[in-house]
Parts: C-alpha cells; sequence; structure tokens
C-alpha cells in the first residue's frame, strides 16, 4: 500500500521534473504549418524518407501561427514556419531567422527570397462555384457580382484572423477598386458570407454544397472539380492575383540544421515537383505547372505592391473585426 | 516513510503540526493554480489593450456589440436546449426504469454511462458523418429525391448536447424515483388523481432536487463546452468559441476582449448553480427510505411504447460510438474513403502520431497520480476538519466547477507566462491545468469513502503512540484506497478527453488525442479522426468498467 502510494508520488514528481525536455528536439523538425493535407502528405513522408528526420507539424490558420508565434516568442517552440501567405511573414520580421535555402537562385525574379522568408509557392485568388446550385447565367464573375443581394448566406470565405489567403484576397480587392470603394464593396460581400475557420474549409463547403460560392486558393479548387465534384473554379474578370506563400526559419529554432533541410527539401526540384502533382504553382522555373491549371496569363492580374499589403495588415484586421462585431 | 513521520513529529499542540502543514500546502496550491489565474483572468479584463490602464470599455464592447450579444444568446439557447433536452428524455427514461420491470436495464445503464464519458466532439463529428450535408442518411433521402434540413448550427448542439447529457439527469432522478414514499403517490390515487397528472403534480414535485441537478449540471456543462459548436455549430458561434477565437487573435497582446468574454460565462455559470441552490432551499425534502414504490410489470401496448422509447434512446446515445468504430474501420486514402474495410487509419495512427497517443496517456497518467495523492489529503482536511477554513477549502473546490477549460487555460497562459515560472508550451502546463480541473472528482470520491470511515480507528493509532501522518498513511489510507481508485478512474476519464483547455495551452511536441481529433475533423480527415476517437473511448471504457466492479453504487459513482 505504502509502495503504491510512493510510487504514485515518484510518478507525479518525475512527470514535474521530467516535462521540460518536451521543448528540446532532436533529429527531429517542428513545422508550424497552414498548407493544406495535400500538400503535407506529399511533402512530410518525402522528407523523413530522404532525410531521416522526423516532422511534427502544428497546423492552424496562418493568423493563429503568427499569434503563437508572438506569445511564444524567445522560446524554442518550433524550427520552420511552412506554407503561410507572403504578406504575414514580411509584416512580421522579427519573428524570424535569416536563411536561404538552397536552389533560390532558381526561382522566378517576380517573387525573388528577401533573406529572411522564401516563396514556396504560387497561388492565384480564385472563385469556387458549386455547379449544381448554381446555373451558369446565375455565377458571379467579378467581386461586384459577389455583392448582390441575391447571394446572400450562399457565400463562403475564410476567418481573417486566421487565414491569409483570405487577407491576400482582402488585399487584392482593396488594390483593385481602391480603399474606400474596395472596404465598401467587401463589406457589402460579407453581408452575403457565412464566415469558415479555416481556407481549406470554404472549398468543401462548396463542393458538399453547404455553400454555393467560395473565394479560395485555386489549387483546393482544382481538387474538389478534379476528384468530381460538382464545382467549377474561375478567375474574377475585374481582377485578382497570383501570390507567393511562403517559409522561413523562426528566429529561435531549436533544431536549426534540421529547420534548414526542411526549407532546402521545400525549395528542390524533388519538392517543387511533388506540390506541382497536386495543383500547386511551383515557384522554381525549371519545375512545370499542372496542365490544369489556367495560365496565368489568361488572367486579369492586379500590380500587387506586397510592401503595402503586409504593411496595412494591422489596420485591415481591425476594420475587419470592427464590421463584423457589428453585423 | 520513517524520515517523513520524523520530520513530523513536533509536540502535538504546536502550530507546525503535520495536519496543519498539509492544510496550509493544499491552501497554498489552490491559491497558486486556481485563484490567481482566475483573478488574472479578472483584472485583465478591466485592462486597455493598448494603453494598460483601468477601463470599462471592454466590457462595454462585449455587452453591446452585436457579433458577442449573438453568441450570448447562442450559449444561452444551446445550454437551455441542452438541459430541456436532457430533461425531456432523462425523466420519462427514469421513469420507465425505475417503476416498470423493463428488461435489459443494465443495458440502458452502460450505455448511459459510456455516452456521458465520451468528450462531446466525438458525438458532435459523428452526427456529422451521419446527417451532415455530405453524411450517409442526407445522401439516402437526397437519392430518394427527398432535402433534409441542415444539421449545422444550433439544432446540430442541442442534439449532441441533448444525447450527451441527458444520463445526469437520468441517473440520478432514477435514483431519487427509487426511494420516493409510496404512499404520496397512493394518496392521490385514492383521491382520484389520474396517472398522468399523478406523475405531474406529485411524483415529479418529490424528485424535483434530482432532475433539477441533473438538468443545472447539463446546463453548466454545455455552456462550457468548445468542442461541439467547434465541430458543428458552424456560422453558430457560442461565448466558448468566440473566447478561443478572440484568444487566439489577440495572442501576442493582451487578451483583454476573450477575458471579458470568459468571465460572462463565469457568471452565467455561477447563476445556474445559484439560482438551483435558492430553489432547494426554498422547500423541503424529506427522503424515505421506507414504504418504497414497487416496480409494476409491463404489457399491452404501454409496455411497447416503453419498450420503445428506451430501444429509442440506447440506439440514439450509442449511435456516436458505433459510427466512430465502425468510420475507424473504413479503408482510406488520403483523406478519401476508398469504400473497402481496412486498418489503414490506425496504420497512420502508429506510423505518424505515437507521440501524441504516449502524451494523452503521460499527462493524464500524471494528472491523474498528482490528484489521487493530493485529493486523499485534501479530503481528509475538508471531512476531518471541521473548521471554517476548511469550508472554504471545501467552497473553493466547487470553482472549477464553473470555470469553463477556455477561460482556465486563459488563466494559466496568463499567470505562467515570464520567469520565475514560465510554463508556455511545456507538458507541465497542460498537466498542471488538467489536474486542477479535475481535482474536485478526485476529492469528491475519497470525501465520500472517508466520510464512512470512522475516526475512531485512526485516534487509537495515534493514542498507540503513531505519529498522525503515519497514522494517517497506515490505517486511514487504506481503507480510502477503493475511493482513491474509483476517484482516479473518473479523474482520468476527464483527463484523457480534455479539449478546450489543452487546446490553448498545446504545441507542436505537447499535441493530443482530443487537439489531434479536433484538428482531423476541421480538415476533413474522418478517417483518422475516427481512429483516435476509438482508442479513447476504449481508454475510457476500461475505466468504466473498472468503477463498475470497485464501486458499490455503479452508476452512482458517474453523476
Amino acid at each position: 500500500m505504502k509502495k503504491a502510494f510512493c510510487m504514485m508520488a515518484a510518478l507525479a514528481a518525475m512527470t514535474l521534473y521530467a516535462s521540460p525536455p518536451a521543448r528540446a528536439a532532436d533529429g527531429k523538425v517542428i513545422v508550424y504549418t497552414a498548407a493544406p493535407q495535400e500538400i503535407v502528405d506529399k511533402i512530410v513522408p518525402a522528407f523523413e524518407k530522404k532525410t531521416g528526420i522526423k516532422v511534427e507539424l502544428v497546423k492552424a490558420g496562418a493568423g493563429e501561427l503568427i499569434n503563437r508565434l508572438k506569445a511564444e516568442k524567445g522560446r524554442q517552440t518550433a524550427d520552420v514556419i511552412w506554407s503561410v501567405g507572403g504578406d504575414i511573414l514580411q509584416a512580421n520580421p522579427d519573428l524570424l531567422g535569416t536563411y536561404t535555402p538552397a536552389g533560390a537562385d532558381k526561382v522566378f525574379p517576380e517573387v525573388k527570397p528577401t533573406g529572411k522568408w522564401t516563396p514556396f509557392t504560387l497561388i492565384a485568388t480564385s472563385f469556387i462555384i458549386n455547379t449544381s446550385m448554381l446555373a451558369p447565367a446565375d455565377r458571379p464573375r467579378t467581386w461586384q457580382d459577389l455583392a448582390n443581394p441575391k447571394y446572400k448566406g450562399k457565400i463562403s470565405i475564410a476567418r481573417l484572423d486566421k487565414s491569409s489567403s483570405s487577407y491576400i484576397q482582402l488585399a487584392a480587392l482593396l488594390q483593385i477598386d481602391g480603399l474606400d470603394k474596395g472596404w465598401d464593396l467587401y463589406s457589402r460581400i460579407l453581408d452575403n458570407t457565412q464566415l469558415a475557420n479555416s481556407s481549406g474549409a470554404v472549398p468543401k463547403f462548396v463542393n458538399d454544397g453547404e455553400a454555393a460560392i467560395g473565394i479560395c486558393n485555386e489549387d483546393v479548387g482544382l481538387l474538389y472539380k478534379n476528384g468530381g465534384g460538382p464545382v467549377e473554379v474561375i478567375y474574377p474578370a475585374d481582377g485578382t492575383t497570383a501570390q507567393a506563400d511562403g517559409m522561413a526559419m523562426l528566429a529561435t529554432p531549436a533544431n536549426p540544421a534540421a529547420g534548414k533541410a526542411y526549407l532546402d527539401f521545400a525549395l528542390s526540384v524533388e519538392g517543387q515537383t511533388l506540390v506541382a502533382s497536386v495543383g500547386r504553382r511551383p515557384v522554381r522555373m525549371d519545375v512545370p505547372a499542372l496542365a490544369s491549371l489556367a495560365p496565368l496569363s489568361s488572367m486579369k492580374l492586379v500590380n500587387y505592391n506586397l510592401e503595402w499589403a503586409a504593411g496595412y495588415q494591422k489596420t485591415a484586421l481591425a476594420k475587419w473585426n470592427d464590421i463584423i462585431m457589428s453585423k | 516513510m520513517t524520515g517523513l513521520s520524523a520530520l513530523f513529529r513536533k509536540g502535538p499542540g504546536g502550530l507546525f503540526t503535520f495536519w496543519n502543514v498539509v492544510f496550509a500546502l493544499c491552501l497554498a496550491m489552490i491559491a497558486v493554480l486556481l485563484l490567481r489565474p482566475i483573478s488574472e483572468v479578472f483584472v485583465v479584463g478591466f485592462i486597455d489593450p493598448d494603453s494598460g490602464a483601468f477601463t470599462l470599455t471592454n466590457y462595454v464592447r462585449v455587452l453591446t456589440r452585436p457579433y458577442y450579444l449573438a453568441a450570448l444568446r447562442n450559449t444561452l439557447v444551446v445550454g437551455g436546449g441542452g438541459a430541456l433536452g436532457a430533461c425531456i428524455i432523462g425523466v420519462p427514461l427514469a421513469y420507465f426504469v425505475a417503476r416498470f420491470r423493463v428488461k435489459g436495464r443494465n443495458v440502458i445503464s452502460t450505455v448511459a454511462v459510456l455516452a456521458l464519458v465520451s468528450p462531446p466532439f466525438i458525438g458532435a463529428y459523428s452526427w456529422i458523418l451521419v446527417l451532415g450535408s455530405n453524411g450517409w442518411i442526407t445522401r439516402l433521402l437526397r437519392a430518394w429525391g427527398i432535402a433534409f434540413p441542415s444539421i449545422y448550427g444550433t439544432p446540430g448542439i442541442i442534439l449532441v448536447f441533448t444525447l450527451k447529457f441527458f444520463p445526469f439527469v437520468y441517473l440520478m432522478t432514477e435514483g431519487a424515483l427509487r426511494s420516493v414514499n409510496r404512499s404520496y403517490e397512493e394518496a392521490a390515487a385514492n383521491l382520484g388523481c389520474a396517472p398522468l397528472s399523478r406523475f405531474f403534480r406529485i411524483t415529479l414535485p418529490l424528485v424535483f432536487p434530482a432532475v433539477s441537478s441533473g438538468a443545472i449540471l447539463a446546463f453548466v456543462l454545455s455552456i462550457a463546452d468548445f468542442g461541439t459548436p467547434a465541430v458543428i455549430g458552424r456560422n453558430a458561434n457560442t461565448l466558448s468559441t468566440i473566447a478561443y477565437n478572440q484568444y487566439t487573435s489577440e495572442m501576442g497582446g493582451t487578451p483583454s476582449i476573450a477575458v471579458a468574454i470568459s468571465m460572462l460565462m463565469i457568471v452565467i455559470s455561477m447563476a445556474a448553480v445559484f439560482l438551483q441552490r435558492y430553489f432547494l432551499g426554498k422547500r423541503r425534502y424529506a427522503g424515505a427510505f421506507t414504504n418504497l414504490p414497487e416496480q409494476k410489470p409491463l404489457s399491452g401496448l404501454f409496455g411497447i411504447l416503453v419498450y420503445g422509447f428506451c430501444a429509442l434512446v440506447v440506439l440514439f446515445a450509442a449511435l456516436p460510438m458505433i459510427v466512430v468504430f465502425y468510420t475507424s474501420l473504413l479503408a482510406t486514402n488520403g483523406p478519401v474513403f476508398t469504400g473497402a474495410f481496412g486498418l489503414s487509419s490506425y496504420q497512420r495512427v502508429w506510423r505518424e502520431l505515437p507521440n501524441v497517443v504516449g502524451n494523452s496517456f503521460l499527462f493524464s497518467l500524471a494528472a491523474v497520480a498528482m490528484i489521487s495523492l493530493t485529493s486523499a489529503f485534501i479530503s481528509y482536511v475538508v471531512v476531518r476538519r471541521e473548521t471554517w477554513l476548511a469550508g472554504l477549502l471545501d467552497s473553493l473546490l466547487m470553482v472549477p466547477y464553473v470555470v469553463p477549460g477556455v477561460v482556465m487555460a486563459i488563466g494559466f497562459t496568463l499567470t505562467f507566462n515570464k520567469p520565475p515560472v514560465d510554463l508556455i508550451g511545456t507538458a507541465l502546463i497542460i498537466i498542471l491545468v488538467v489536474f486542477i480541473r479535475r481535482l474536485p472528482y478526485g476529492v469528491r470520491s475519497t470525501s465520500s469513502i472517508l466520510r464512512q470511515i470512522k475516526p475512531s480507528i485512526e485516534e487509537a493509532a495515534i493514542n498507540l503512540g503513531s505519529p498522525p501522518a503515519k497514522a494517517f498513511l497506515k490505517v486511514t489510507v487504506p481503507i480510502m484506497i477503493p475511493g482513491i481508485i474509483v476517484g482516479a478512474m473518473m479523474s482520468f476519464i476527464t483527463a484523457i478527453n480534455e479539449l478546450s483547455s489543452t487546446l490553448l495551452l498545446y504545441t507542436g511536441a505537447t499535441a493530443t488525442m482530443p487537439v489531434k481529433i479536433y484538428a482531423a475533423v476541421l480538415d476533413g480527415e474522418f478517417g483518422l479522426a475516427a481512429a483516435l476517437s476509438t482508442i479513447l473511448l476504449v481508454s475510457s471504457g476500461i475505466c468504466v468498467f473498472v468503477v463498475f466492479r470497485l464501486s458499490e453504487n455503479r452508476e452512482g459513482a458517474f453523476v
């Protein structure tokens, strides 16, 4: 009896003292990511197989990941942030370390690595439409169309405070229409919108018929289309943008060597070919994109100012909060 | 143990007696792990996040903005709906089982207990698998051309809460119905009162304390629950989901709005508990252990209806478990089900998430070891020392019941975020939050057994020269062991299913099974979620079995 009691005490004491090493890392890399599962399933097993380094993922929206990193600042909780919007990385340089992965010279000159963060893929903003819910004549073609009251409750957009792709959508719209008209339009679109908790959920809702229209990244929309879902991916006729999602070393990594190996792999020909196979546009000039993706030259691309978008993010978030809190 | 007893062998009248020291330690622990985090939450709610000055704007904003008010309304609706639904199912079921010879009573109570211990978010997502926009029944009905209304939003949340929490009402009411004095009902019958009216005018008022306790418990747990509205609520936010969303968007800064929402949740829970006390306090109830009611045989149409009702309840309550187990056995290719059976979901758990399963068991076992140890001492202090301070300790232990997990986690991050006690991102902070949240379950179990042990046995040991610490450990603790084990099992079940607090506190290395299930459900990875959920359910089921074996009043241990 005494033994059992002592053992319990010992177990309690042991866990009290043994818990700090949960932070330490050996032969593993801790990756914060907003990547969709399809990309995780391609990259992570291939990386683990090639390097023998175990990957531990924390998956959440880019906004939540950045806030976690702010809260954990100075602590070695993660090594790498991977596949979040370039704007949000640009806006938070103090959370990032410096590293330029091997192969950076092969990246398209429009999206050169900054030294702090490196582009991982290119994603165009698109509308995904449920074709069995909306007849061709009823489908929206422009951002303006989305504000039409007939779409009330039928649009799905990811929360701005969770998803960096949502911010890129908004920033593109603001650069197409200007701040005043852009916000007015976005606010009217929000009147028609059911907010989703993650950008990955948006095409799923449209595919499952819970929403008729979604604003989302083209690649996830395409996955449902290629999988036989009743969906169509279109690019808004009044303008869209193809922006990089980025990756970076964190300021206080626990295992810098593993982190660097991870970034190198993500930018390697092998890694880029893997992401291209699920419909993402690779950032390397020497890796071709999937043929079913519409060529960028067929879209009306807005002249997207990343510096401005990164700087405006905090203001935009406050304004968005204000709008949805009042609805 | 000799060292320990030597340490406390000070004079019997001195201030530093063994039990005084234990008492002081208990109070200190409660102060650090419970009062400090909650007061941090309280204080931060009055601070302007930018200037750091005192302000009321956080509360003004939460109580005036439509977004928060809608969440407040939803919270009250799902809490009230959950409690009402639990009564609508629980009370008739209890009446049938207590007053008629219903065969299969053990099946009903076992399913009820299993439903009670399984985490609510598993119920939420199995109902999505069945009735969601792409669910089995929805697709079947669609194939026949029938459009099924959406399960998402408040109706789905209320459905899940009803089926999750009706066992509280059922188990409590059934016990009460069995001990009602038969003569009241017989008197009413002799005076010509019809059976249905007799039930509402005599029987129900007599068991009102039990029904209302069950309903209040369902209400408090419903409004605190995070996983269910997060999984099935879609656009219907509740206070716990917006507290979580707000916290993650304020992370890195001061979570002023998140704590303002948190305080609102605490106030609602406390109001519910006090309201119930107030109503109970106004009436007097006499428990009768003589002239107990008899069980009548069932026959005819009424019998068929009763059996039909019981069977439906059992089916609906067990459905999440069946769905989860079945889904876990379907072969998957990534997030897509291939249509064949296979163990690929379990293989993925084994290959990708062994550390997550390990974390869940390690953290829960550590928390339970601490709970067992601490609750043995605390219940001794509470039961054997009838001072006002011991009474205070007892009431303080009620606090974790009314503080939602999200709120407790926010309090912990506010309290333990800087040296000398910087626990952010560690396993310890998760263990401690689970420990303090589940400590009351352990204390309640050990206290109830301690009340049945006469102090005289221990006093005899002390009179014969044993030091108090040794007398407690060698005489009292061995008799308490069944109670300690039951308490440990109960705490383990709640610890391993904990989601709302760990979701805010975990990092990559400290993820647990509920956290991964939640993430997998959001990603549409239903196979993986099902395999992890099955592991959770089986672990909980084993604990339930142990409690059934050790506890005299089998189901009573769970309410």
